[in-house]
């Protein structure tokens, strides 16, 4: 739960600082003051974001030294270096935020202040990078030595840069870039959405059509790098692929299963297409794929993970063809489509779906690796403090999320609607 | 001698945590009430000028201290972590309240007084949170529920809750002197008062200390002559004219805190959990430890100098360079 709404602002800030730093940048080379506006606006949300994304950032690490002591024992001894890392990381991002938000008038020369957006967004993506690195140990733990529990012979480097660390980090970055240029698409259609006489039209159409163009390039490398995601759980956590895909028995020409309802017995009344896992998985219809069956039913993971897979396969496509689409229309000078309610709809519905896809890919990281914390050497059950007071954590930061989750769009709302466009 | 070391930038992490955090919370008491400023729109833009944009990135240094900590004594990690639970959800409850209204008035700039004086409360009690409800386990090594650890917390609480008022009160003195603001006598006051009841205090601590932990008080001895002087001098300067001396009064009130703050936490040394704990029965691994070092060396390199930049462009001219 702290995870899941820690990462739902973590995307933001990852992804915002992109946001700003390209808006301020065309801004400079097309000498186009809506395009300055725009940087300048989303500073604020970038500022609001971080500070909300610091306090979740400051309970999750509390959380997990006193809710996962057995787990944080482990970590401590194999892994703190990304932490550790992840430390300095915020601190020039948070640095670097405190100089670009407030010297817009400070040099004469521009792109100076450009430059000072750089190490912010250098500063979010180590944070996210070395963040996800510890995520990626925990489906494919390696680096140390465990001799009946006392670990010995720890490398952190080798720990860190684990088989899974490549294609996780790079999809979940991708896809947090991804979802913050929709959700900044989104807010523009919504305006196209209300169909008023509407104010600066000509800022809000390049803040629709720019958003849209970051969001159509990384929705393209998220599909990309999900397909080469998907090849490396199928080689490194065959019992996740197997469940995530509803394969039950090991065989080749393996048929991908879309949909249908999960069973223990396998996925029912799915849309099948014969041999095509065994294709995306090797390039072949000949390649093997190993079945759930093939494992230890107490080790399966969730079988509700294909619910979150196909979902989040499902959305990562809606990123990728409606930008597509509005181009098209734009290409084929149907502006009127392009800019209709309909489209502004469309691509309002896909903002929000964007958010769900990353948290979709979460739970599937997460329920997929149980029931282990630390694949195959940290049980769940065995991960968590056994204090009665964590029943407390379980109820009250719950409704503290959630008072958070209202009182920052409330802020942004009252601030752009107190601090609004001038035509 | 290396785990001595070791466990010097997490110490130095929370002592620049504690000067921050109190500023901080001190503004929430100067935006509540800001006849004790007494400089008008000003010295509210002034408050709110400092607070912002990233108020939040303060943590960074608690949560610096807390993973130093992890990864230097990795085998103290569990014991931590099953102690402290209701000491940290406490602090994290205040701060979640904490941190909501400082959204509302810093950001919404909300002027409902019912929401500030929640703010308040919150961001004194943070301090005191943090003080009175985890370090007396470090101290004692137990949960603090018997008489004794009960008084060390409340003590403690207390010692937070007049050093977050001193510091907070000379920093904004100082800075409003630094922008040519005309403060009243109420600062004045409130920093006179703040800093003659820390003063009583940790020399009612020392006395305490004395007779129910006397290893703390043999530990801190060494430092009580520094701490003496250092409040005399404190008091000599207070009533000197504000403007021309608030910087240096600032940096004496650092100072009185600092040898408070480093003696206590020195005097701990060599445990990290008393008595069953030391810095060398914990330590981690000589290979983790070294590249823990370098990788923080390296990270050095380019976050001081930007905290020079950052600096160099706050408290330089405005025009345009």
């Amino acid at each position: 739960m702290t995870m899941a709404f820690h990462i739902f602002f973590a995307l933001f800030g990852v992804g915002i600082p992109l946001m700003v730093s390209l808006a301020e940048l065309i801004a400079i080379i097309k000498k186009d003051a809506d395009f300055m506006a725009m940087a300048q606006r989303w500073v604020f949300v970038m500022t609001v974001l971080f500070v909300v994304g610091a306090i979740s950032g400051t309970i999750v690490s509390i959380v997990f030294v006193t809710l996962l002591p057995p787990f944080m024992a482990i970590v401590s001894k194999v892994i703190i270096l990304p932490f550790n890392l992840e430390t300095y990381a915020f601190f020039l991002e948070a640095i670097f935020l405190g100089i670009y938000a407030y010297t817009w008038n400070r040099f004469k020369n521009q792109w100076l202040h450009w430059l000072t957006s750089l190490p912010i967004i250098i500063g979010a993506l180590a944070s996210a990078f070395f963040i996800t690195t510890v995520n990626a140990f925990m489906s494919t733990p390696q680096g140390f030595t465990d001799v009946n529990g006392v670990i010995s012979n720890v490398n952190q480097w080798t720990a860190m840069f684990n088989p899974t660390t490549p294609n996780e980090t790079t999809h979940s970055i991708l896809a947090y870039y991804a979802t913050t240029a929709f959700v900044f698409a989104a807010v523009a259609a919504f305006q196209f959405m209300r169909r008023r006489k509407m104010d600066a039209e000509g800022y809000r159409k390049k803040m629709l059509v720019f958003s849209l163009v970051v969001a159509m390039v990384f929705s393209l490398a998220v599909v990309i790098s999900g397909d080469t995601s998907a090849r490396s759980i199928a080689h490194n956590e065959p019992e996740k692929f197997a469940t995530m895909e509803g394969v039950m028995d090991t065989e080749s020409d393996a048929p991908l299963t879309l949909g249908g309802i999960t069973t223990p017995n396998g996925i029912k009344d799915g849309l099948v297409i014969p041999g095509m896992l065994s294709f995306l998985v090797g390039g072949s219809r000949n390649v093997i794929v190993t079945g759930l069956s093939a494992f230890d039913p107490s080790t399966w993971p969730e079988l509700t993970i294909h619910y979150y897979f196909d979902g989040m396969a499902i959305i990562g496509f809606i990123m990728l063809g409606v930008p597509l689409l509005f181009f098209f229309a734009l290409w084929k000078r149907r502006k009127r489509w392009a800019f209709s309610k309909l489209a502004a709809w469309a691509i309002w519905i896909t903002g929000i779906l964007s958010i769900i896809g990353v948290e979709l890919g979460w739970m599937l990281t997460e329920e997929g690796r149980q029931p282990y914390t630390i694949r195959g050497y940290l049980l769940t059950a065995n991960a968590f403090t056994n204090s009665p007071v964590a029943l407390a954590y379980a109820t009250i930061f719950p409704v503290l999320y959630i008072i958070l989750s209202i009182v920052t769009p409330w802020i942004l709302l009252a601030h752009y609607n107190k601090h609004q466009l001038t035509p | 001698m290396i785990q001595y070391l070791a466990a010097l930038p997490a110490i130095i992490s929370l002592f620049i945590y504690a000067i921050l955090f109190s500023i901080e919370c001190g503004a929430t008491l100067f935006v509540f009430a800001p006849g004790l400023l007494g400089a008008g729109e000003d010295g509210d833009r002034m408050v709110r000028g400092y607070v912002n944009p990233a108020w939040e990135a303060t943590n960074v240094f608690l949560i610096f201290a807390l993973l130093w900590l992890i990864a230097f004594f990795p085998v103290a990690v569990p014991v931590w972590g099953h102690a402290l639970i209701l000491p940290f959800l406490l602090f994290l409850i205040i701060m979640g309240i904490r941190s909501v209204g400082m959204l509302y008035v810093f950001y919404k700039e909300g002027t409902n007084r019912v929401i500030k004086l929640l703010l308040v409360v919150a961001s004194f009690a943070a301090p005191m949170a943090l003080a009175g409800g985890v370090l007396p386990f470090f101290i004692t090594g137990i949960t603090p529920y018997g008489a004794t650890q009960l008084f060390l917390a409340f003590h403690l609480a207390c010692v937070a809750f007049f050093a977050t008022l001193f510091i907070s009160s000379s920093f904004f003195r100082y800075l409003a002197a630094r922008n040519k603001l005309r403060t009243t006598g109420s600062l004045d006051s409130l920093t006179f008062g703040a800093m003659i009841a820390f003063i009583a205090i940790i020399f009612l601590s020392f006395l305490a200390f004395k007779n129910i932990m006397p290893r703390i008080a043999s530990g801190t001895q060494a430092y009580l002559p520094l701490i003496a002087a250092l409040a005399i001098i404190n008091l000599i300067f207070a009533p000197l004219p504000t403007k021309r001396c608030s910087g240096a009064r600032f940096v004496l009130a650092l100072a009185l805190f600092g040898a408070t703050f480093f003696a206590i936490m020195l005097a701990q040394l060599p445990y990290v959990i008393y008595p069953a704990m030391t810095v060398f029965s914990t330590f981690t691994d000589p290979a983790s430890a070294k590249i823990m070092l370098e990788a923080s060396g390296i990270a050095a390199i380019v976050i001081l100098p930007s905290l020079g930049l950052l600096y160099h462009l706050v408290t330089t001219k405005k025009d345009p360079d």
